[in-house]
């Protein structure tokens, strides 16, 4: 390395252990949040090699020929496609967490340090295509605040102790800090696309975690345990109806072949938009996280909605294609809205009657029976469920059943929870000839007294019956709520003894916690997941607003308080300057003494003893040269005297300023004459 | 690329001038994104179109905050170029035509914010900081007490004093995503002496002394004159190894006869006859040469008159003269 060389060292040098550590502590906070979706397996891999890879160069620090780092990161290319299946779109983060583990073996220089720095951010910030809630955020920070300390460990050189890596890892957290303010009004100007570049980016993986458009037995109770938050609903217009009345509607499924119930594809077509919001009926508001269901739910029955929502045939609401994953919108509904009141449709008619005649013989020979003895559809309807609570259970984990899956339910298991009940019943009506179908959707919810919301989980997922009677129209009968009212009443986790423990009691700290984190959670989803062009496009024009009224109103205020806070920074800046240490009154008591001489013509430099100053001032002002010389004596025995010495007070030199402007004046009035 | 560079450079306004400490204004600091600063950019703009084309919000406040960090840094960069301040030069002895050792010392001013311990303003940051003087580049990083010291060698061509010139200071601190640097020219300088007639010329004739012949100081302890402190340039004999043993420390006796030699005598008449550059080279080969054999010497010139006496001193104050002769 020759001095006038152009070798430049930040690059060509090799890492220390302290920056390759920190390389390594990087990859490994990126990936771990990617722990909710890698293949367990793959991801131990990654892990086991981060490990390897660190002790290896720790214990004999020695560089990987280019076979083994190429083969490395081929076998781990393969292993990430066999165990994931596929590296397109969303699921190519795996690819880059292979190639972020493969470059740590080659990762000897400072190059590679912030290539690594630059691909472990990439890796962070792709974990949002598979969460977008808090936590993943929250899990995202530590990644980055390593990344730049990776960075920032690179002009540091680290010793080896432990405490050296305080200081990246405290420049990069600073930085963070510095950038949070830019970064959020960055966030809200920064232009959006109202629809997108390249690829279909709207299809997320539904169904397998939330609700489908389909229901077959042990479809709901495998998500009965989830607890995560499905949808959170507020009531802008004050408290929440009451939990029986919280059924929040999906759709409805009127196909069945015995075992499970599905709904037509037509049924799926937008009709005719929502009219516009009535001045009666339960104005609500829903932000819907995007994965808990592939249709809109709302309130039972949706009666209007402000702009931009469509019923489909079945009075469902299907998620509109040009909003991508808007999923926060208003609905007004009315519990006691009657649909078709008079009249059905034949055909639909026929479509809520119809039953695969093949499948389940007891049943239908149980419909004919019970129908024999209540010939009025009401009536019958309840003996039906008088039937269910009479003789049957509720539970989660039913025996399974198998394709005449109602007559196993109802005259060998009598033991099931929503959807058991609600195919049941449904088969049961439509035997009797009585129309019926399945609805899907929500039912229950938690207050959270914290936000002022509805949080409804996953877990409350449930599935009811709506008949058609001539003259009510389609009307909600739930058979769940006849077994176990609880459930309906205290919601599912009355049900799934979540609420048995400590943990779920009213006031416990447990739930003073939840309820604090799901309200963040909500702000979070509302402020920034579902911050869309419209948002964007409101705030700047309600800041505009604000502006223009702004300037007519308030220019008096504005004036002074631009005044006011010119003069605060004029005196910050003086202060500043004048370098008069803040925390020294000797220092500011002889600053004040100098302003004050210099107001009557006594020019003065901060290096001047004061005792010269004072009587150099003295000879200027021979009457007060006898208090002048006290004053600085004082000073200057406070100063450099013993400690305990007090200063001249305040009020000494207000009076030393009255007294030379006295005489002053009198000068100035003597002079004339 | 060059010559572009160097009539932007050309637009730029001279650089800071001035006394030690010097330190460069803000507003003269530059800074533009490294090479790294600006794949990092181009790395983070894919990033946040990808998240945009997602309409991912989360993403895309993460790239933001990502960027927004990578612009803050630009700051740091700038504040800690410009609370350095060169606070002392210091060149080696040489010859024209040799090298010169060079160093510069930087130290970060203290700062203003209050019960920050000045130790602990010092050392908190440790950030490499590039120089680069004419052809020679070097860099550094703060020693414990947050001092910088730069070292480089300075290639010579001719005898004299010559300034220091316009030094280039730059930093990458702290993520390396930024390239901030400042010129600053302090003014300070630099002395070459003159180069050394080689192979060494005869000694000059000299009424005073026998020329040519060295007067070693044979002196006998009887003929003690004193002892002094051990200068570098003594010779291992007259080292009063008893008396350094007593005192521990270094002592070495000076003889009177030592005192009493009759020294050398070099001057400017006696060069006379050759040209100009060539005689000061003669005379400087022969100051050094004498200062080697540890004889005593004196140097006449034009107004001023050295020694007689010998040692470090002596040769350097010779040699500086000889450098500034017009």
């Amino acid at each position: 390395m020759s001095a006038a060389g152009k070798v430049d060292i930040a690059t060509g040098r090799r890492l220390d252990g302290g920056q390759f550590s920190l390389c390594c502590l990087t990859v490994l906070a990126a990936l771990l949040p990617h722990g909710s979706w890698l293949p367990l397996p793959f991801l131990i891999l990654l892990l086991v090699l981060i490990g390897l890879r660190w002790l290896q160069r720790w214990r004999w620090p020695r560089v990987w020929p280019w076979w083994f780092r190429n083969g490395l990161m081929v076998a781990l290319l393969v292993a990430a496609w066999t165990s994931i299946g596929t590296i397109s779109g969303t699921q190519g983060a795996g690819f880059l967490a292979a190639m972020l583990v493969s470059k740590l073996y080659e990762a000897e220089r400072a190059r590679d340090a912030r290539s690594v720095a630059t691909f472990a951010s990439f890796l962070v910030m792709a974990q949002f295509l598979f969460h977008t809630q808090l936590w993943a955020m929250l899990a995202g920070v530590p990644g980055l605040v390593l990344a730049l300390a990776t960075l920032a460990a690179l002009n540091e050189p680290l010793s080896a102790s432990l405490r050296a890596w305080r200081r990246p890892i405290a420049t990069a957290s600073r930085l963070l800090l510095l950038a949070t303010p830019i970064a959020l009004i960055a966030f809200a100007l920064f232009p959006r696309l109202e629809s997108p570049l390249w690829g279909n980016t709207g299809a997320f993986s539904r169904g397998q975690l939330g609700l489908s458009d389909r229901m077959e037995p042990g479809q709901i109770g495998a998500i009965a345990l989830d607890d995560r938050p499905a949808m959170r609903v507020r009531f802008p217009d004050g408290a929440p109806p009451p939990p029986a009345l919280r059924y929040f509607r999906g759709l409805t499924l009127w196909q069945t072949d015995g075992r499970s119930w599905t709904r037509p594809g037509w049924m799926q077509t937008r009709l005719d938009d929502l009219p516009p919001v009535p001045d009666y009926g339960i104005r609500h508001e829903i932000t819907l996280e995007r994965d808990a269901a592939p249709w809109l739910p709302a309130l039972d029955r949706p009666l209007a909605a402000p702009a931009g929502l469509a019923f489909a045939m079945d009075r469902s609401l299907p998620i509109p294609r040009q909003t991508g994953n808007n999923l926060r919108y208003e609905v007004v509904s009315d519990p006691t809205l009657t649909l078709e009141p008079f009249q059905l449709r034949p055909y639909l008619r026929s479509l809520a009657l119809n039953l695969p005649e093949d499948r389940n013989p007891r049943s239908l020979a149980l419909a004919l029976q019970l129908r024999s003895q209540y010939p009025d559809d009401r009536q019958y309807a309840q003996r039906l469920l008088d039937l269910f609570r009479e003789d049957f259970s509720y539970t989660l984990e039913p025996p399974p059943l198998g394709a005449h899956s109602v007559d196993e339910f109802l005259f060998d298991t009598q033991s099931g929870y929503c959807e058991h009940y609600a195919s049941a019943y449904a088969t049961l009506l439509r035997a009797a000839g009585i129309p019926a179908r399945v609805a899907l959707g929500f039912q229950g919810g938690y207050w959270n007294s914290v936000g002022e919301h509805l949080v409804v989980r996953r877990s409350d997922a449930h599935a009811w019956v709506e008949l058609w009677i001539q003259g009510s129209g389609w009307l909600r009968a739930d058979p769940t709520a006849a077994v176990a009212p609880d459930r309906i009443e205290r919601g599912s986790a009355s049900v799934a003894g979540l609420e048995a423990g400590l943990l779920g009691r009213p006031g416990s700290a447990w739930t003073w916690l939840r309820d604090r984190w799901d309200f963040m959670e909500m702000r979070w989803t509302d402020w920034i997941v579902n911050y869309q062009v419209a948002d964007q496009s409101a705030l700047l024009q309600r800041l505009l607003n604000r502006l223009s009224s702004l300037r007519w109103t308030l220019t008096p205020a504005g004036i002074v308080a631009g005044a006011v806070l010119g003069l605060l920074l004029w005196l910050g800046w003086r202060r500043y300057r004048s370098g008069a240490g803040a925390d020294d009154p000797q220092a500011r008591w002889y600053a004040r003494f100098r302003a004050v001489l210099a107001s009557v013509g006594v020019d003065s430099r901060p290096s001047e003893p004061a005792l010269q100053l004072a009587a150099r001032a003295g000879r200027h002002y021979p009457a007060l040269a006898g208090e002048l010389t006290a004053l600085a004596r004082d000073y200057q025995l406070a100063r450099y005297g013993p400690a305990d010495r007090p200063l001249p007070a305040g009020r000494t030199l207000a009076r030393l300023w009255l007294h030379l402007n006295r005489e002053r004046l009198r000068r100035r009035r003597q002079t004339p004459d | 690329m060059n010559a572009t560079m160097a009539r932007l450079q050309s637009l730029l306004p001279r650089p800071t001038r001035g006394p030690l400490p010097l330190s460069a204004p803000q507003r003269r600091i530059y800074i533009l994104p490294s090479r790294f600063g600006l794949l990092f950019g181009l790395a983070t703009l894919f990033l946040l179109l990808g998240a945009l084309n997602y309409n991912n919000n989360p993403a895309i406040l993460l790239g933001l905050l990502l960027g927004s960090a990578a612009l803050a840094s630009s700051v740091m960069t700038v504040r800690h170029l410009a609370r350095l301040r060169v606070v002392a030069f210091k060149a080696g002895d040489v010859h024209a035509g040799e090298a010169q050792a060079c160093r510069l010392v930087l130290e970060p001013a203290p700062t203003r914010r209050r019960g920050r311990s000045p130790n602990r303003a010092h050392g908190h940051v440790r950030a490499e900081v590039v120089l680069r003087h004419e052809a020679a580049s070097t860099r550094a990083l703060p020693d414990v007490d947050g001092r910088i010291h730069l070292h480089w060698r300075w290639p010579s061509v001719r005898r004299g004093r010559r300034a220091l010139g316009r030094v280039r200071l730059a930093s990458e601190y702290p993520l390396g995503l930024f390239r901030a640097w400042c010129d600053l020219e302090p003014e300070v300088s630099a002395l070459v002496f003159p180069s050394l007639e080689t192979p060494l010329p005869a000694w000059p004739d000299n009424p005073q002394s026998q020329a040519g012949t060295p007067l070693r100081r044979q002196g006998t302890p009887e003929e003690w004159y004193a002892l002094r402190e051990f200068q570098r340039g003594d010779g291992l004999r007259e080292i009063a190894w008893k008396a350094s043993a007593r005192h521990d420390r270094w002592l070495v006796t000076e003889s009177r006869a030592g005192q009493d030699a009759p020294a050398l005598e070099f001057g400017l008449d006696q060069v006379a006859h050759l040209e100009r550059e060539h005689g000061i080279q003669r005379l400087a080969a022969w100051v050094v040469a004498a200062d080697a054999s540890h004889q005593p010497w004196r140097l006449r010139l034009a107004g001023t008159d050295i020694g007689p006496d010998a040692g470090n001193q002596q040769r350097r104050l010779a040699l500086g003269q000889l450098a500034e002769l017009p």
